[in-house]
């Protein structure tokens, strides 16, 4: 056994916390080595002094526990349910928790087939009322009504005059 | 408090009491104050040096224990839970008051052995001066005791706890806290060691 060892061995004896096994191995330390037993002696001088002291135990005064009892029954106000609770972070982490599969069940809702559908039927109904009439789809496609300039195409109205 | 309220308890009938106390009972609740609030207003006035802020982290202690009862899992780890809470307080209310033990040497604080009794059964007035000029000291060196040092000295030697339990409260590893103890036990000799020779 190293003496550093022995050491921290001897302040965990005075605590008894040791085996069998571990008091008998510094046991045998202890009688071959003077210094290591010169340091026990030490300690266990400290250790009865320490013990004196230690037992000596102060009594809780008993207005402790009457404050303490004055604060856990006292009555709740009228206007209780208008104090917050204390913020707590594991509230909070639940509370971003629930808020996020509420909306991410919103958004699935507000996107379901069924309505992602109606919508392409729409967009083909336009389509065809607009591509199937040539009329309108020429006023689709030229720019001349969105009045941007130097891209006006033949207007389709002056066109049907200059046939006339 | 009725003096009728117990000082020891088994652990079956310490499991029940909790869990009543969990349920809301307050007659367990003052039953558990009953059993530990010597034990903690002990703990905490040997690691504040301070009987008037022992009173008010007992207080704290305990208020916090009612608000908290019903998260504790474990029934039998109450008592850990308890010194854990306690020594957690102890540390908020020096974080706040940003007043370190260590400063507060000279303060009005009452010292921890002005208390004691003389340990000898002599009269001996010699002896009775040189113990309370050794109690001094003691205080002192618990005082400017880094605080991981005096946390597991306090336990082990005051409160004769096991090394086992002390790692339930401190929640660090049985070599930390058997080296620390050590190193504080050091220190506590080493005071002791030095006043000694200069008393020769």
């Amino acid at each position: 056994m190293e003496c550093e060892g022995v050491k921290v061995q001897v302040s965990t004896l005075l605590d008894a916390s040791l085996d069998v096994e571990q008091v008998k191995a510094m046991e045998q330390h202890l009688e071959s080595c003077p210094s290591c037993a010169r340091f026990y002696q030490e300690e266990l001088e400290v250790a009865h002094w320490l013990t004196d002291a230690g037992d000596f135990q102060l009594d809780p005064p008993p207005e402790i526990w009457q404050r303490i009892d004055s604060q856990i029954s006292a009555k709740p106000s009228r206007f209780g349910f208008l104090v917050f609770p204390r913020f707590d972070f594991r509230y909070a982490a639940a509370g971003l928790v629930i808020f996020a599969l509420v909306s991410l069940t919103l958004l699935t809702l507000s996107t379901s087939p069924q309505e992602n559908e109606l919508l392409l039927a729409e967009l083909e109904s336009y389509e065809l009322e607009v591509e199937g009439n040539p009329f309108l789809s020429r006023m689709k496609l030229t720019d001349t009504f969105l009045g941007l300039p130097g891209q006006a195409e033949e207007n389709p109205f002056d066109k049907w005059r200059s046939i006339q | 408090m009725p003096s009728s309220m117990p000082t020891e308890i088994s652990p079956d009938e310490l499991g029940k009491t909790v869990k009543g106390a969990q349920k809301g009972s307050s007659e367990d609740f003052h039953k558990l104050y009953s059993l530990y609030s010597k034990q903690i207003y002990n703990f905490v006035w040997r690691l504040v040096g301070s009987t008037e802020d022992a009173e008010d982290l007992t207080q704290e202690t305990f208020l916090k224990v009612h608000r908290e009862i019903r998260n504790l899992r474990q029934a039998g780890q109450f008592k850990f839970w308890l010194y854990r809470i306690a020594r957690n307080e102890v540390y908020q209310k020096q974080r706040r008051s940003k007043k370190k033990t260590e400063v507060s040497l000279d303060d009005s604080a009452i010292d921890y052995y002005d208390f004691l009794p003389h340990p000898s059964p002599d009269n001996d007035p010699e002896k009775q001066a040189l113990y309370r000029e050794l109690s001094q000291i003691m205080d002192q060196t618990l005082k400017t005791m880094a605080p991981k040092y005096r946390d597991v000295f306090v336990l082990a030697v005051f409160h004769k706890m096991s090394y086992e339990d002390i790692t339930k409260i401190v929640d660090r590893s049985l070599l930390s806290v058997k080296t620390d103890i050590y190193r504080a036990r050091l220190t506590v000799k080493d005071a002791l060691g030095r006043y000694m020779k200069k008393r020769k």
